[in-house]
């Protein structure tokens, strides 16, 4: 009985319902959009500021060298936080123009002026994603093994006048006795070559690197290439990291690191890590207020209509009340009824605002807004509690309603 | 007749109203604030964004090929190829000078450094000389607070910043010399044969950036500049400025543009035209957006604008929503009302107009109010989030004055032919 009152009520008052059920959707829409993009937000602003490159960089420590196999440690899959790392050799290498033709011949006519050269070996592929900011005129490096052809900074390839597909030598160890650069600072025990052991090799320029830093003034070749160079197979002068969450798993991420790797210490790149929670912080500190601010405006146009639709029905309620129903009875059918409204309008509202959401989620960060539990219930929550509070304000008014004098006429 | 009807209705019936201007003055106050937030707040993250360090470099135009990594340089760059010091205050009377919020000037000198007071090995090192904090004039006579601390927030110093006679010292460096704060550290030049200069700075404090500065010392420019034998000189400047993100407008052939577009681009400051400006004043230079910074600087700016222009409309949605519920359900209220006005020989037109007046009226003074209010608002979210207020266009108030207008006018027509198309019988006899 109670039941099918209550049914009755929301299917024959369809069109006063329907401003009350408009605006509950529209509300819980719009939220349920907001919602989902802010905590979308996020992940996946955090995703797009990894753009400014490496948060974590791993080095070796004091008096020792960093192995090769530690790349291996870090990409095993551990880590779920690592988005990308690069491992790096810097080299000091004399370089010069090498002129086609002769590429052949080993003993060379002292005539090109030699320059000293930081010569950077890495996994290209890695560095660019790690990296994408790097500009690159003519070809990249498309593959890791490929160890003939280099990559020259815009400023070193000015200095020395090539340009794409010219050949560059590189010697190591034969001038003064240049150490590696491997060891970072100075005083490291790294292998030093003696001026006999003098290696060379010549690569094909395939394009200029343009990056607008130190990449400028340097030779970047493959990871492979740089080790044999400098007779330091295995060996690497740093790894960057790009780790994904805020400071203070980063941090965390990067004590673990150091913790798990022998002869290594993993630093925070303060100025990206730092300045990325910062960033992040205030961005979604504007976006939670935002949010409460719509989510305020909701509420109230639905709460103001239901209580409208609560004290319009004055009428029906002085009938009922003719008839013998208690004031208890009539609140409890009242609740049912926006319970009803408020459910119904949340389910409705949350598929409508995943729909909304997807073309901004996809403007903003280019991926998909991801439907979630916790949006979903908060969306139902908080409609039932706006229906449900709306009834509170008229409850005092249906209580006093005289049936003798609204059936008379008001 | 009809000014006295509504004067009656507006007194008499105060109540409902008062609730009428309060929901579109809520209305008009949310819509004000997220519009105007969304809207002003780019300038704020523009500079939140400049947390991340310098976003152009100046180079000497003919400098030699460094030979740095790993903090280390390998070779002293060669004279001659070197900025002036006495050019930096003129990067205050460049058209953008507004724009530069930070800079400071770095000169690299390979030292051999040893703690005096401890007496413990020699190690070669890089001393870089800088500005850590300096006022510089402007023409307007405005000063500008620069340096490292400004262009660097990220810069974690442990202990205080040096004052004259004092270093900072990376972290990395600090545990190989098995110094602490207070020592004295001796510090030559880097040179073949010895150098006769020598000179002694005490440790202030300890320097953690997680990058290069962790194996090297910061000085003072002038000391690294005698040092080095280069008095006056620096080798690099790093300027942190706010720029716009690189638009298509930036990219397209100067000649193609119509006049208007063109006044346009030469008045946003677009990375390139902030470097080729002070490379103007800097003799020698080369000024370049530090890509890795700029780039990604722009398009996240301009995700995080397009982010609150929707957020914007998404609340404007909501507010016109709330407005136009609010007023439709008073009119709807008031049904009997036009049942009586039609009975006792009102026509449509009479009926329409004196609701539509009454709807008029609140919605200008909802609109007003909810300006004033929802302009506080937008004051105190910016002050939570970003610590100052935020601007807001004045073309916001008649957007949102008109906004409220139509919403509670439209708010008030629909439901109004609804119930003029009702009978003053049925409207009076049954209480629909």
């Amino acid at each position: 009985m109670f039941l099918r009152i209550a049914a009755k009520a929301m299917t024959h008052r369809r069109n006063r319902l329907g401003v009350a059920a408009i605006a509950l959707i529209v509300g819980s829409t719009v939220t349920t959009a907001m919602l989902s993009v802010y905590y979308d937000a996020g992940r996946k602003m955090n995703r797009e500021l990894r753009a400014y490159g490496a948060n974590i960089m791993v080095s070796p420590s004091e008096g020792t060298s960093l192995d090769q196999n530690a790349m291996d440690r870090l990409t095993s899959g551990s880590w779920p936080e690592i988005i990308g790392t690069a491992p790096f050799l810097y080299v000091v290498a004399q370089g010069r123009e090498k002129p086609h033709g002769t590429a052949g011949l080993t003993s060379q006519p002292e005539s090109s002026d030699l320059r000293t050269i930081v010569v950077t070996g890495t996994w290209v592929d890695q560095a660019r994603k790690l990296s994408p900011w790097w500009q690159v005129r003519g070809n990249w490096i498309e593959s890791r093994d490929d160890d003939s052809e280099c990559l020259i900074g815009e400023h070193l390839a000015h200095q020395l006048g090539m340009d794409q597909a010219n050949l560059l030598e590189l010697s190591y160890g034969a001038q003064e006795s240049l150490e590696t650069a491997a060891g970072g600072t100075a005083g490291t025990t790294e292998p030093k070559l003696g001026p006999s052991a003098s290696a060379r090799r010549t690569f094909t320029v395939a394009g200029i690197l343009d990056t607008g830093g130190p990449e400028d003034d340097q030779v970047v070749v493959s990871l492979r290439a740089a080790q044999e160079l400098a007779g330091l197979s295995g060996k690497l002068s740093a790894i960057a990291i790009s780790a994904s969450g805020g400071q203070d798993r980063v941090e965390a991420l990067a004590s673990h690191i150091n913790s798990s790797l022998v002869s290594a210490r993993a630093d925070l790149v303060r100025q990206i890590a730092e300045s990325e929670g910062r960033v992040l912080g205030r961005l979604r500190l504007t976006m939670l207020l935002l949010a409460l601010l719509i989510l305020t405006a909701a509420a109230l146009s639905v709460g103001t209509t239901l209580t409208a639709l609560v004290m319009d029905r004055r009428k029906e309620i002085g009938t009922m009340k003719a008839i013998g129903a208690e004031g208890s009875d009539l609140l409890r059918l009242f609740l049912v009824e926006l319970a009803g409204i408020g459910l119904g309008g949340g389910i409705v509202g949350y598929v409508l605002g995943m729909v909304l959401a997807q073309p901004i989620g996809r403007s903003l960060f280019s991926a998909p807004v991801s439907p979630r539990l916790a949006v979903f219930l908060m969306i139902l929550m908080i409609s039932l509690a706006v229906a449900l509070l709306s009834a509170v304000l008229p409850i005092r008014r249906i209580r006093d309603v005289e049936p003798a004098l609204i059936l008379k006429g008001d | 007749m009809f000014i006295r009807i509504v004067k009656e209705s507006m007194i008499r019936k105060r109540r409902r109203k008062i609730v009428a201007v309060v929901s579109v003055m809520l209305g008009a106050a949310i819509a004000t604030a997220v519009l105007g937030i969304g809207l002003g707040i780019g300038d704020k993250v523009n500079r939140e964004l400049r947390a991340y360090g310098a976003n152009i470099q100046v180079l000497p135009r003919d400098r030699s090929i460094q030979v740095t990594s790993g903090g280390v340089q390998y070779q002293a760059a060669a004279a001659g190829s070197l900025l002036d010091e006495q050019d930096l205050p003129r990067l205050r009377t460049i058209f953008w000078a507004n724009n530069i919020l930070a800079f400071a000037p770095f000169l690299e000198v390979p030292v051999n450094a040893r703690d005096a007071s401890r007496g413990g090995n020699e190690l070669q090192t890089n001393l870089t000389g800088t500005w850590f904090e300096k006022t510089i004039q402007g023409d307007t006579g405005s000063a500008l607070v620069t340096g490292v601390r400004q262009l660097a927030p990220w810069w974690k110093v442990d202990g205080r910043w040096p004052e004259a006679g004092e270093c900072l010292v990376g972290v990395r460096l600090m545990e190989t010399l098995k110094a602490s704060q207070g020592d004295d550290l001796s510090l030559q030049p880097v040179a073949r044969g010895g150098s006769p200069l020598e000179t002694r700075l005490r440790i202030a404090g300890t320097l953690t950036t997680g990058s290069d500065e962790d194996r090297g010392i910061i000085a003072n420019l002038e000391t690294a500049q005698w040092l080095s034998g280069q008095p006056g000189k620096l080798a690099r400047l790093e300027i942190s400025a706010l720029t716009n993100p690189e638009d298509s407008l930036a990219s397209r052939d100067p000649s193609t543009l119509s006049p208007m577009e063109s006044e346009r681009r030469s008045c946003t400051p677009y990375p390139n035209a902030v470097a080729a400006d002070i490379e103007k004043v800097i003799a020698g230079s080369e000024a370049r957006p530090v890509r890795r910074i700029s780039e990604t600087e722009g398009s996240l700016l301009t995700r995080i604008n397009l982010m609150l222009l929707l957020v914007a409309v998404a609340a404007l949605a909501a507010a016109v929503l709330g407005v136009a519920s609010t007023t439709m359900t008073t009119v709807l209220e008031r049904k009997s009302e036009i049942g009586l006005l039609k009975a006792i020989g009102a026509s449509d037109i009479g009926v329409t107009s004196i609701f539509l007046a009454e709807s008029i009226i609140t919605g200008i003074f909802g609109g007003i109010l909810g300006l004033a209010a929802g302009y506080g608002l937008a004051q105190v979210i910016a002050r939570t989030v970003f610590g100052s207020g935020v601007p807001l266009s004045p073309i916001l108030a008649p957007i949102v004055v008109a906004i409220s207008l139509i919403v509670s006018f439209a708010g008030s027509a629909i439901p109004l032919r609804t119930s003029l198309r009702l009978g003053p019988t049925d409207v009076l006899r049954d209480n629909i």
